[in-house]
């Protein structure tokens, strides 16, 4: 993930959340790509006719990510083109079931948060962690090793909490979570989206061999009204006008 | 992902039709087989539809290949599988006869015999070494060594240009990248160095790696782990590309893949590596690459797919001989390049109708290549336009896989459409 930050200068506390983050809501799957799009990001805004340089931009990645081949093209090109970028690495340890023993050689990742690593909570979301780790001291450390606690500790020994921050960073946590939460009601309150829409956004403008395969999908749902699950959504799309 | 999903999403695209027709008994010629390591008395014996029904997809057997204790007894004494030159008999009792696999234990059994026969066989990727996410490694670790089965760290291009150093230096390399979506980044490696390095030296130097990559829909996989890339490794003159659609072709085609002199790109429909069960022949044997495979023999139309297309295509040719008395041929290409052109082109001087289907999207995809190469050299035996019912050309969507995927129910429109012609 990619998110642009406003940094506000002089000021203790934003007037609203949306003032601290400008995400760009574009999510990644293929891993470490969006360390590369950071790095453009970042340069961009020393290009004119971008505001002045108080935005930068901050790009997430785990510790397998550091391995990928666009994690050294965008540390170099941010190095070699001096631009506002922050590169975080939330290393857990873990990349799936490959720990970073085999991940890399040196003391890699610098200024992680919270020193060493290795104790984490169930780390990974897509797999059963028990089959290749230890399952008692997976229990045992998931309730010592929440990042978020672990970061606050960072922070504080650093010396960069304290006082009227430590308010606003929960305020702005209540907020966040209820937002989450908002969105995701939302979301699964939300009726599925027609089939028609399959085909919007590949391009700007669909080509024309496009339009011929949605009347073609759009054809053979009308032709087949109960086979598909939920009965055939022939309902609106924003390509609707455009040739039916 | 569970394995209730996967079969949802097989029996889905499937149709829900699990009876399925078998093979014709099959006189073989005289020629004797080239391929494989063992030749015995011909036994033919009909082939078993190789998709199990959900619930058996359910009841997970969890052995590895190699296990001992087999205890299926009602199990044919062994499996026929014709090639272009002639019927090759594996799996009979004197070699060891088979065992029930899935498609990912038929790929973890190559890999133990390739491992096995081979000392300077390696194997490595993401997480190979505790199983890896789809268990097609799994034991391969404790049974040869660190050295030989080993994790790499995450970056496809390093596993690729890492695999061809291997390869270019003597060491039979098997390399594993989780998800065939993210081969990309690898592609440069593979179709600028991979590809070229036998071209490009004159014959002194070549990378004969073989890079195994999980492919295609699932049910749930979405824009990054759906893709069937097939296409861009085929335009890149110097490679293999490969694709099974069940454990016995599984088996038998990587092994002929690991042992072949070219990069070869081995891609494992995902969604059969649980869903596709069959007796396996435990013993060593390769089957060709560049043969196609005629699944089901028929009269009025040809149908070309690969992989988990394959099982599409039988049950729509199964519906179309049940609503519309259409007798429809299916041909698993196999390998997908170089494919068998002579198989393809005979069948439909035969049938004068083709249909082609797969599930990456239609501009741009394979099924081109076959309708213009039909047009080419069987111009004259066509009795209608060729029909490819393919992905739409959009990027694989997640909410709305199922009006995505060629399905039998849009397989067997086109295939009355040609016969209707």
């Amino acid at each position: 993930m990619t998110c642009m930050i406003e940094a506000p200068l002089g000021q203790t506390r934003p007037t609203s959340a949306e003032q601290q983050w400008d995400t760009e809501k574009n999510s990644e799957d293929m891993v470490g790509t969006q360390l590369l799009h950071a790095a453009g990001g970042a340069y961009a805004r020393t290009v004119p006719p971008n505001p002045p340089l108080r935005r930068g931009t901050a790009a997430y990645f785990g510790d397998g990510g550091s391995s990928t081949a666009d994690f050294a093209a965008a540390a170099n090109l941010a190095a070699t083109h001096p631009s506002p970028l922050l590169l975080l690495s939330r290393n857990n340890g873990w990349a799936i079931s490959t720990p970073v023993s085999s991940q890399w050689a040196c003391d890699r990742v610098a200024g992680r948060a919270g020193g060493g690593y290795g104790v984490a909570a169930d780390h990974s979301t897509s797999d059963d962690a028990s089959r290749y780790r230890d399952a008692p001291r997976l229990a045992a450390a998931a309730a010592a090793a929440d990042p978020v606690t672990r970061l606050r500790g960072a922070l504080a020994a650093a010396g960069w909490r304290g006082g009227a921050r430590d308010a606003d960073v929960d305020d702005s946590a209540r907020e966040q979570r209820a937002a989450v939460a908002a969105a995701v009601a939302a979301a699964e309150a939300a009726a599925a989206p027609s089939a028609a829409s399959l085909f919007e956004d590949v391009y700007d403008v669909p080509p024309p061999r496009l339009a011929g395969q949605r009347r073609e999908l759009l054809g053979h749902l009308r032709r087949h009204p109960t086979t598909y699950a939920g009965a055939s959504r022939v309902g609106p799309s924003r390509l609707d006008g455009t040739s039916r | 992902m569970t394995l209730a999903t996967v079969a949802r999403s097989v029996a889905a695209r499937a149709g829900n039709v699990w009876a399925l027709p078998t093979l014709p008994l099959l006189g073989g010629g005289a020629a004797t087989a080239v391929w494989g390591r063992r030749r015995a008395a011909l036994q033919t014996v009909p082939a078993v539809n190789t998709l199990s029904s959900p619930s058996a997809a359910l009841s997970e057997t969890k052995r590895p290949a190699h296990d001992t204790a087999d205890t299926f007894d009602a199990l044919p004494p062994s499996v026929t599988l014709p090639l272009s030159t002639g019927p090759l008999s594996v799996g009979t009792a004197a070699t060891g006869g088979t065992q029930q696999m899935n498609l990912f234990t038929a790929v973890n059994d190559a890999l133990r015999i390739a491992l096995e026969t081979d000392e300077s066989a390696v194997v490595f990727g993401e997480d190979v070494a505790f199983g890896g996410v789809f268990r097609c490694t799994q034991h391969l670790r404790d049974a040869f060594g660190p050295d030989r089965v080993f994790n790499t760290p995450l970056c496809e291009q390093g596993i690729a240009g890492f695999g061809i150093g291997l390869a270019a230096s003597g060491v039979t390399a098997v390399a594993e990248i989780q998800f065939a979506d993210y081969s990309l980044p690898a592609y440069d490696q593979l179709a600028n160095e991979a590809a070229k390095f036998r071209y490009r030296s004159g014959g002194a130097y070549s990378a004969g790696l073989t890079v195994r990559m999980p492919c295609g829909a699932v049910g749930h996989g979405g824009l990054y782990h759906s893709q069937s890339p097939e296409a861009l490794f085929c335009a890149t003159p110097g490679l293999k590309v490969v694709m099974p659609r069940d454990p016995v072709r599984a088996k038998g085609l990587l092994l002929a893949s690991i042992r072949d002199a070219n990069p070869v790109i081995f891609m494992e429909p995902k969604a059969l590596y649980r869903a596709s069960v069959a007796p396996t022949p435990v013993e060593d044997y390769e089957l060709p690459l560049g043969v196609a495979e005629t699944v089901v023999p028929g009269r009025d139309v040809t149908l070309v797919g690969w992989g988990a297309q394959v099982h599409v295509l039988v049950a729509a040719a199964a519906r179309a001989a049940a609503e519309d008395d259409i007798s429809a041929e299916v041909l698993d290409l196999q390998t997908l390049c170089p494919w068998d052109v002579d198989a393809v082109v005979a069948s439909v001087k035969r049938t004068g109708r083709l249909v082609v289907s797969h599930e990456a999207p239609l501009s741009g995809g394979l099924g081109g290549e076959v309708a213009a190469t039909v047009a080419a050299d069987a111009f004259l035996s066509l009795e209608a336009p060729v029909k490819r019912v393919c992905g739409w050309d959009t990027p694989f969507p997640l909410a709305h896989e199922k009006y995505y995927v060629p399905n039998v129910e849009r397989c067997l429109e086109a295939i009355k459409d040609v016969v209707a012609f």
